[in-house]
């Protein structure tokens, strides 16, 4: 059967041009996956930093991504509800670590955690140390990170129905629950999204965990930091650090694309 | 017989409310031109917008003294409200929906006890077979009658909607304004129905209370803003309808 026309006009020279990009993006995974043989990622899996960098990269990303969910939420949905103008502030301000380059933010984080920095003299008299340990990882996934889940979630909360909240409210929910039972289910195809977009930039996360945490094997070396390394030693390591992050990447994609579906199939029953 | 009075005195952005009202179990209308603070007064009353100074009472419950410190929250008001987009929750079936009440905290109830009430709510509004659906799929009258039964299965002391039919085709507006004008007197609760449509009045029979800057402008039946009009805005809403259908004691 022949498609109906499309009303949009076709650009001719626009979709080779368009096309090229496609390509540019697709180039570097297809160069990964094609130059590893079985025996390269043997190889890789064996050495000994891979398992430890592996390690740390998904216990850093996953506690900062709950300190991301766990601040991010509240400070969401204030943007989203409140009537003040300092929001649109604020909006800003959450936004500048996406605009600010990460080996930037690495400085001003030594800047302001360093023995020297602004909160280095108290932090050093309670004897806690922050910069070029886990901490230091974690702290640099958080702010990274951060702005993509706030982003995300103070959009799904802006899109709901402020009238549904107030008759769960005239229903006899306390705001908790109607936050709880209304607010968090209706916007969670968007949290969900914002939460993963958030965990897979502070897995990829590199300059400012590399000013700012050091690349210490076993410590502070995360998988990107592990890629780092592996080029100057094993490129093979590189190789297969790189397919992992891609193939993790991939799967964050289709969950994506996946979850809004599933999660609003299962949200309707009340069974408790 | 519930008696009910509202008055309250709020100031939100350019509007300055000052209303003194009162009814019994008969539906009151409520009209006015944009901005005249017709939301507002509903929103002070469920307790969403806080009174400069304000007494609201509705049978022997007192649900705002200013004077005498008391303002009780949302959630206990025992005010019921259908928004005009009908803000049923997206995330539940219909069931779930009217059983939402029955469900929080201070009034839960077991699973099927509550589910058996609400369907008996969504029978009663004549709607019993949406149970299972989604609200993504009703149609605008049927979400209406889903929004009246969540809004009626916690027995409400106080009925609230806000322009229950503006976003209704001609068709079914004819048919839900019937069907509210049966239920409304049956339901034996005080209702306050914000409308801009001279026909709900008509269909109705209520009282009408015209605000117009904040302040009660006029209060009367459809007849008396008839022979009567106290400004242009009344003038023109009974004008409108003088045109689209003949006055009462011709129909009758």
């Amino acid at each position: 059967m022949k498609q109906p026309a499309s009303i949009f006009p076709a650009l001719g020279l626009g979709r080779v041009l368009g096309a090229g990009l496609l390509l540019l993006l697709l180039l570097p995974v297809v160069a990964l996956i094609a130059s590893t043989s079985g025996a390269d990622v043997a190889v890789g899996f064996a050495h000994p930093h891979f398992g430890s960098a592996l390690r740390l990269s998904l216990t850093t990303s996953i506690v900062s991504l709950a300190i991301v969910v766990l601040t991010g939420t509240p400070l969401a949905w204030w943007m989203a509800t409140s009537a003040s103008r300092i929001t649109r502030v604020v909006s800003v301000l959450v936004d500048l670590p996406v605009v600010i380059p990460p080996a930037v933010m690495g400085v001003g984080l030594l800047l302001t955690f360093g023995r020297q920095g602004l909160l280095g003299p108290p932090l050093g008299a309670a004897g806690i140390v922050v910069p070029f340990t886990e901490i230091a990882v974690v702290l640099a996934q958080v702010i990274v990170s951060g702005p993509f889940f706030v982003q995300a979630a103070t959009n799904a909360f802006r899109k709901i129905e402020p009238d549904t909240l107030a008759v769960a409210r005239t229903l006899g929910a306390s705001p908790r629950e109607a936050f709880l039972r209304i607010a968090v289910p209706v916007a969670l195809p968007g949290l969900l999204a914002g939460a993963s977009l958030s965990w897979a930039r502070a897995l990829g996360e590199f300059g400012a965990t590399l000013l700012f945490a050091g690349n210490l094997p076993g410590k502070t070396q995360t998988m990107p930091l592990a890629i780092f390394a592996a080029m100057e030693s094993d490129l093979r390591v590189a190789v297969v650090l790189s397919l992992l992050l891609v193939a993790i990447g991939t799967i964050l994609l289709l969950a994506l694309r996946l979850l809004p579906g599933l999660a609003r199939g299962r949200a309707g029953r009340d069974t408790r | 017989m519930t008696q009910w009075r509202v008055r309250a005195q709020a100031h939100v952005g350019e509007l300055r409310l000052a209303v003194d009202i009162a009814g019994d179990d008969a539906p009151l209308m409520l009209i006015g031109p944009n901005g005249s603070g017709k939301t507002t007064l509903l929103r002070v009353i469920m307790g969403l917008v806080p009174p400069t100074e304000a007494t609201i009472t509705v049978g022997d419950r007192t649900l705002v003294d200013t004077a005498a410190g008391i303002d009780r929250r949302v959630e206990t008001r025992g005010v019921g409200y259908v928004p005009q987009g009908y803000g049923l929750f997206p995330n539940m079936t219909v069931l779930d929906n009217v059983a939402f009440g029955l469900s929080v905290r201070t009034r839960k109830l077991g699973l099927q006890q509550r589910h058996a009430r609400a369907r008996a709510a969504l029978a009663d509004m004549e709607c019993a077979e949406l149970a299972e659906r989604m609200p993504e799929g009703l149609s605008g009258g049927e979400q209406q009658r889903v929004a009246v039964a969540r809004a009626l299965v916690t027995q409400p002391a106080l009925l609230l909607f806000d322009e229950p039919l503006a976003a209704l085709d001609a068709a079914t507006r004819r048919s839900i304004r019937a069907f509210l004008a049966t239920h409304l007197r049956q339901i034996g609760c005080p209702s306050i129905i914000v409308t801009h449509e001279p026909r709900d009045v008509l269909a109705l029979d209520a009282d009408v209370v015209v605000l117009g800057d904040g302040k009660v402008v006029q209060r009367g039946s459809l007849d008396t803003l008839r022979r009567d009009p106290t400004n242009a805005f009344v003038a023109e809403f009974v004008a409108c309808l003088n045109e689209v259908a003949p006055p009462r004691d011709a129909q009758g």
